[in-house]
């Protein structure tokens, strides 16, 4: 079955529209914005052929929508995410507190932070072959 | 523990429906339908009740426990 996706197309080409401006107003690289562009347009191409979400063709402007299956795999891989990232952040706090140090560096949370989200990724990736 | 089962692929071929235009009718995507009739997923009540409705049966006709101790239920 064909669907209309014009509106979809036609608002993703001005947010990347935007977003070029935005960055044109920032005096960013000229191939940053290129390449930033790329991604993007390969990006909203391939979203609506990704198989991970339903398109709504009575919601123009978001025609796609993350069904139950969807969320449920997301709401997950965020928990665990989460649920790791606050192990990390105590045990950090709690080595911080052994070694007489009353701060955590900005590296150190970073590095946790970066780890939760790769945790979420590689979640949602898993419970994808899983459910 | 309890399995929830499904003869989604019978009753779709029965009606000689692809798990595309399935999925489409009750506003899911395909590889719902397909980790559904894996046994893998296990829908809401409400996309339980709207794939029975789109297949033309009940329910239980379509979903069932597959319960170990095969209890009827609290008497």
């Amino acid at each position: 079955m064909k669907r209309d996706l014009r509106w979809y197309y036609a608002t993703r080409g001005l947010l990347i529209l935007a977003w070029i401006g935005l960055m044109v107003l920032l005096k960013a690289r000229t191939e940053i914005i290129l390449f930033g562009a790329l991604v993007m347009i390969i990006l909203y191409l391939w979203l609506p052929h990704s198989g991970r979400y339903v398109i709504r063709t009575d919601k123009p402007l978001s025609p796609l929508q993350r069904d139950e299956r969807e969320r449920t795999i997301s709401f997950r891989a965020t928990a665990y995410a989460f649920s790791v990232l606050l192990v990390l952040l105590a045990a950090a706090v709690i080595g911080a507190g052994l070694r007489g140090q009353n701060t955590l560096s900005i590296e150190l949370v970073s590095t946790i932070i970066a780890l939760g989200m790769i945790i979420q990724l590689a979640a949602n990736l898993w419970l994808r072959r899983k459910m | 523990m309890a399995q929830l089962r499904n003869r989604l692929k019978e009753l779709r071929a029965r009606h000689g429906l692809t798990q595309e235009q399935l999925a489409q009718a009750v506003a899911v995507t395909r590889q719902t339908i397909v980790s559904i009739e894996r046994g893998d997923y296990s829908p809401s009540v409400l996309l339980a009740l709207r794939i029975a409705r789109t297949l033309y049966v009940s329910l239980e006709e379509a979903f069932w426990l597959d319960d170990d101790d095969n209890q009827e239920g609290v008497q």
